[in-house]
């Protein structure tokens, strides 16, 4: 038996297929929702879920920091008394899972398939392997989010062609991806999102506005009305986090070569999109109505379930075709990244590239494999860095070959080979792609020499460029607007314009500010005007 | 050197029928998925990367190429057609600048000064991604007539459609990220 295991920011769930279905276990006391809570005593055996939530030094949320060396803070915010990695508080979880799994079926559970947010980088998915392997078991695969929710979705649909985007905004991380379904073929277009971006940063910032603690705005937001905010504040607070979705939406659709209105389905997933708001911004996105038949909080761990059915034989008539959601390449010439794997790239896939040494001495070739969108390989994670060694010839004749090859887990292998004499050196990627504490501090101690000496200067600087951008952008507004700009308003401008002058020769910083702040207010009917102007056409 | 045609089980020709060979794909994914029982991962790397060729005409009139007539071409690329490579680079120059600009930008009233300057600016680039679209359904037209008289055509045919329209592509692909950007972040 292979088990599905959603392991979630806020919640985990375990699962395995039962007589052609998939079946999520009960808990002994019989919940299927785990929270991701974890508790580690100093003394005596660590514990999750329910039991860790009576202990204000939980760490929570622990999803968000994997990938990292070591876990930040508890639940309280406090720091941690002693260096844990982010994987072993996620093994105590999984752990907890195994064992509901093992008592509800009454057999041992060896196998796992374990989901990871589509948008998962390498150092976040190895990361999560390791967890699994931690807790004991042998994970098989680790299955990306939104398209576990789309097998679940799509199972029983197997007959039906069909374009979908599944919208995932869980506890802590945001995805979506773009598939089309089809002659028993689940095949994934594009993904886009955010492993960052979650009900967590609702709270945050609803705590924030409203003054109150992370736990009472998470449950505030249930119910706003009942805990008292008022639905204008509520309203805007929200939305400015989910706000932060569209982008990716809008990219995930422009990767997939489609159009919003090419999507025949939009189906939601993740405890987040319970919210009105949220199903109205996607109705907005989309220009359709949702789809709601999922679980918010169990279609990912029933999809979770169905792949391992796919891996054991016990769902049949199914391909999963996934893509990597990120580009693989390495640094070249000049500090770019030259790309090898495109992102949404079909994975299993291999690719390769060959170089030759550039001069007489040279004995071996540095290779740094990175990943990210960027142009400049700096921009970019930096996975590891390698030394292919070969033997010394004239310039141009060694040939190496560099090969990538990512596995059904979106997890990257590379291959380096001296052509000449057929040597293969294959390279480990380093699991956790944090910098060290000496780097952080070094690259601080750089930036510290760079910086302004004086404070106040620097402010005094950037005060200037904003007048420098301000003034000719008000000349400008004011004789596009015309008559549209009453006296009394040309008045107010102009005086404003006079004392962020007067300011500037005066060397002022303090001034200057309260200047530009007053010139920003005076011209803002002029801006708002100006938007309406264009977006009727008018200019 | 293997041949994609063969392992997809489609005719070697340099039009394909997308449809088709995206059927015989997934019909063959579904046998050799390191899923299925009898799949096998390296064998599916494979059938992905020759499904990666023939889907892109600039790969698969290149494999085509290399595969019937044992031809690569010679390793100097012709040059692109200039004019629009002038008009390319120079809207692409003028929107990244627009971009930089509009993100430094640090009061409202010079953003909104800013819209109808954007709204150029995307006409611009409209306009060039239009020409680029004008060339690009010409090589459509330019591959359906070397597929009608497919086999007779010479490798040198094939490689230079492949070259021109690889440029293209390119610019496509570059035309529509800025002007994706553009939208994006007003």
């Amino acid at each position: 038996m292979i088990v599905g295991i959603d392991l979630g920011t806020t919640n985990s769930l375990i699962g395995a297929m039962d007589a052609g279905f998939p079946v999520l276990f009960a808990d002994k006391d019989g919940g299927r929702l785990t929270p991701s809570l974890v508790f580690i005593p100093d003394e005596g055996e660590p514990v999750a879920g329910r039991q860790a939530a009576q202990h204000a030094e939980a760490i929570f949320s622990v999803k968000r920091q994997m990938g990292n060396a070591k876990v930040e803070s508890n639940r309280e915010g406090g720091l941690l008394k002693k260096a844990i990695a982010p994987e072993e508080v996620a093994a105590v979880i999984l752990k907890k899972l195994k064992a509901d799994a093992e008592r509800a079926s009454g057999q041992p559970v060896e196998r796992a398939v374990i989901t990871v947010p589509a948008y998962f980088n390498e150092a976040q998915r190895a990361a999560t392997k390791r967890a699994g392997e931690l807790a004991g078991f042998t994970v098989e695969r680790l299955l990306s989010e939104p398209t576990a929710a789309a097998l679940a979705y799509g199972l029983d649909r197997l007959g039906e062609k069909s374009k979908v985007a599944v919208y995932d905004f869980g506890g802590g991380t945001f995805d979506v991806s773009v598939l089309e379904l089809g002659e028993g073929v689940f095949h994934v277009l594009s993904t886009h999102g955010d492993t960052h971006l979650g009900g967590d940063d609702l709270d945050a910032a609803l705590a924030a506005k409203f003054g109150i603690s992370r736990a009472e705005a998470a449950d505030g937001k249930k119910d706003p009305s009942g805990a008292g905010f008022s639905e204008s504040d509520f309203s805007a607070t929200c939305l400015s986090i989910i706000e932060r979705t569209r982008g990716h939406c809008l990219r995930s659709l422009h990767d997939a070569g489609l159009k919003a209105g090419d999507i025949e389905e939009v189906i939601l997933v993740g405890g987040v999109t319970r919210m009105p708001l949220v199903r109205e911004f996607v109705r907005e996105v989309f220009g359709r109505e949702p789809n709601l038949s999922q679980h918010p909080d169990e279609a990912v761990a029933l999809g979770a379930v169905i792949q391992a059915g796919i891996l054991d034989g016990s769902v049949q008539n199914v391909t999963l075709l996934d893509v990597t959601p990120l580009s693989l390449g390495i640094e070249t010439f000049g500090g770019l990244m030259n790309v090898l794997i495109p992102r949404n790239t079909t994975i299993p896939c291999k690719a390769g590239e060959m170089f030759t040494n550039a001069a007489i001495h040279q004995e071996a070739m540095k290779i740094s494999i990175l990943q990210g969108e960027r142009e400049m390989a700096a921009d970019n994670w930096k996975l590891g860095e390698f030394s292919i060694p070969f033997t010394p010839a004239a310039r141009g004749l060694v040939r190496i070959g560099v090969q990538f090859e990512l596995d059904a887990n979106g997890l990257l292998h590379v291959l380096g080979r001296d052509v000449a004499t057929g040597d293969d050196i294959t390279f480990a990627i380093r699991s956790a792609v944090e910098v060290s504490d000496e780097a952080v501090e070094k690259m601080l101690a750089d930036s510290l020499e760079h910086a302004f000496e004086d404070m106040d200067d620097r402010q005094f600087v950037e005060a200037g460029l904003k007048a420098d951008e301000m003034l000719p952008a008000v000349d400008t507004a004011l004789q596009r607007l015309g008559s549209a700009v009453t006296g009394e308003e040309r008045e107010a401008v102009a005086a404003w314009v006079e004392k962020v002058t007067e300011a500037r020769e005066a060397r002022s910083l303090r001034r200057l500010k309260a200047a530009l702040g007053g010139l920003d207010a005076a011209t803002e009917p002029l801006a708002a005007r100006l938007v309406e102007a264009v977006m009727d056409g008018k200019l | 050197m293997k041949d994609c045609f063969a392992l997809l089980g489609v005719p070697q020709r340099p039009l394909l029928d997308e449809k088709g060979l995206k059927s015989a794909y997934f019909r063959l994914a579904a046998e050799c998925h390191p899923d299925a029982e009898g799949g096998d991962t390296d064998k599916f790397r494979e059938l992905q990367e020759a499904y990666q060729t023939l889907k892109d005409p600039v790969f698969r009139l290149r494999h085509l190429a290399g595969v019937v007539f044992d031809s690569l071409g010679d390793s100097s690329r012709p040059s692109p057609q200039s004019d629009l490579f002038l008009q390319v680079g120079q809207v692409l120059q003028a929107t990244k600048a627009f971009r930089l600009r509009r993100e430094k930008s640090q009061s409202a009233l010079a953003r909104a000064v800013m819209i109808s300057e954007g709204v150029k600016v995307r006409e611009e680039l409209g306009a060039v991604t239009e020409a680029v679209e004008q060339a690009l359904r010409e090589a459509r037209v330019a591959l359906g007539l070397l597929d009608k008289r497919w086999p007779r055509v010479a490798p040198e045919e094939l490689l230079t459609l492949a070259s021109g329209w690889r440029y293209l592509t390119r610019w496509q692909t570059e035309l529509s990220g800025a002007e994706f950007g553009l939208m994006l972040e007003a």
